[in-house]
């Protein structure tokens, strides 16, 4: 688990509708713009599991159990995407509940 | 982050950059911004045939692009991309400045006071070079073309050196007696300026007492010859109530349907002065013209004034290319001198350049060709 605890739970704006190929790659759409977003596989997988309600501790939690990588790596790897969506405004936040 | 500009004949301009693609599909304006990642990288390649399909599900027109990414060849934006387009299409060549009429609206503001006209030497190069670039139509215009002592040389001559199709832009008044007989030989297209069926309405934006009858007479004479005719009728407040009489007028000269064009008075030249809220086609009727901001094929165009000055149309005075008595047209018009683009900027300031440029494929160049918008 990361060092700092994150409770912080992104959002998908509700803009946005995605489909993912048959490569597990993740293509995102939003409709205001508009917009695409190809997102390679791992990105993808951090994609699928915002779902409103998984807490940022929660997702970085799931990848370290599936990939040999260091907390911490996936905690700032994850940080640095979601950080990306929400320069894009394709996430929001809301605290956990 | 440097974005590289594209353009994709006959319809898309695109912006690249690791992994981020910006397309604008210029007939239609639409915008899509695709974003993927350095290793999936739209434009060169490397996205997998199942996220293009993915793609184009969300976003139609992204299957048109692929279409076109796929049959042709980027070409970067340069002077001469964007100016030949899909093809050099039409050529302006204005052999002269005067006029014998001067007409409230013009756009050269031509009149028979001004003197400036091409000679015969520049007007062969100036058709050599559109032979050499493939120009499908030459149009000699002006002021008026017929006065001009070197317009039926200049067909005989564009005939000679097999220029697919030249046009006669003209109101006209000149076409008569042996200049009309050697014209009739060579078949030449006619455009003619008509503004109303009502003389005196006509005869006041010539400002030309009679004009308005010399006028129909060359018209009808051109198609009981069987030339090819076409008619452009510049709306303004003037004969803004006129158009659909006027329309019936000239359909009573056997000039086709559509070969009767209604065109909104642009904003340059006298127009400039003149009120260009006016769109007047004849209600319910469906014409070029007005309508010319319509989709279609980017195809490229020139003009060359009676200066010697060359723009890329003949409403495009604010973009000078340069002049014919510098350098040859053809070297003017093949520049590799790179556009360097505002990318956010094109479809918010084409619409700006709307008053005094009639069609899009304008609206566009001259954003590209001049990205701070001065109208």
């Amino acid at each position: 688990m990361p060092e700092v605890s994150d409770r912080r739970v992104p959002r998908r704006k509700d803009t946005l509708t995605h489909e993912v190929t048959d490569t597990d790659e993740v293509v995102i759409y939003d409709s205001n713009g508009p917009q695409l977003l190809v997102l390679n596989d791992m990105a993808a997988g951090i994609w699928l599991m915002i779902d409103g309600k998984r807490t940022i501790d929660d997702i970085t939690g799931e990848i370290v159990n599936h990939v040999e990588a260091e907390c911490a790596t996936v905690t700032r790897d994850v940080l640095a995407f979601l950080g990306q969506l929400e320069q894009r405004k394709l996430i929001a936040w809301q605290e956990a509940t | 982050m440097n974005a590289t500009g594209y353009f994709l004949p006959d319809d898309w301009i695109l912006w690249h950059s690791e992994g981020l693609l910006e397309a604008i599909k210029l007939s239609s304006g639409d915008h899509i911004r695709i974003e993927g990642t350095p290793e999936r990288d739209v434009l060169n390649g490397e996205l997998r045939a199942s996220t293009w399909d993915s793609l184009a599900r969300f976003e139609p027109l992204l299957g048109q692009l692929r279409e076109q990414l796929e049959g042709q060849t980027l070409q970067p934006l340069t002077r001469e991309t964007v100016l030949r387009g899909s093809g050099w299409k039409q050529l302006f060549v204005e052999l002269t400045a005067k006029c014998n009429e001067q007409c409230v609206h013009c756009y050269a503001e031509s009149s028979p006071a001004r003197t400036e006209a091409l000679g015969w030497p520049e007007i062969v190069k100036v058709l050599k070079d559109a032979k050499a670039l493939d120009f499908g139509l030459v149009q000699l215009t002006g002021g008026d073309p017929l006065i001009s002592p070197h317009c039926v040389r200049a067909v005989e001559f564009a005939r000679e050196i097999e220029i697919p199709r030249i046009e006669i832009y003209t109101n006209g008044l000149a076409l008569r007696g042996s200049t009309y007989d050697r014209l009739r030989d060579l078949s030449p297209s006619f455009a003619f300026s008509f503004y109303s069926y009502n003389p005196e309405t006509h005869d006041a934006i010539t400002r030309t007492p009679g004009s308005h009858a010399r006028t129909t007479r060359a018209i009808r004479r051109a198609v009981d010859d069987g030339l090819n005719v076409r008619v452009g009728v510049v709306s303004m407040e003037q004969n803004q109530h006129d158009a659909s009489k006027t329309y019936e007028y000239l359909l009573g000269l056997g000039v086709t349907g559509d070969s009767v064009a209604f065109a909104q008075m642009r904003d340059v030249g006298r127009g400039d002065a003149t009120s260009s809220e006016v769109d007047a086609r004849p209600a319910g009727l469906q014409t070029g013209g007005v309508e010319s901001t319509r989709p279609r094929n980017f195809g490229g165009s020139a003009a060359v004034s009676y200066d010697g000055k060359v723009y890329p149309c003949i409403f495009s005075r604010h973009l000078l290319l340069g002049s014919i008595y510098d350098t040859s047209l053809e070297t003017i018009l093949t520049s590799a001198e790179p556009i360097a683009l505002q990318k956010n900027h094109l479809l918010t300031a084409r619409a700006q350049w709307g008053e005094k440029l009639s069609c899009w494929e304008c609206q566009t160049r001259s954003v590209l060709l001049d990205g701070n918008c001065n109208a």
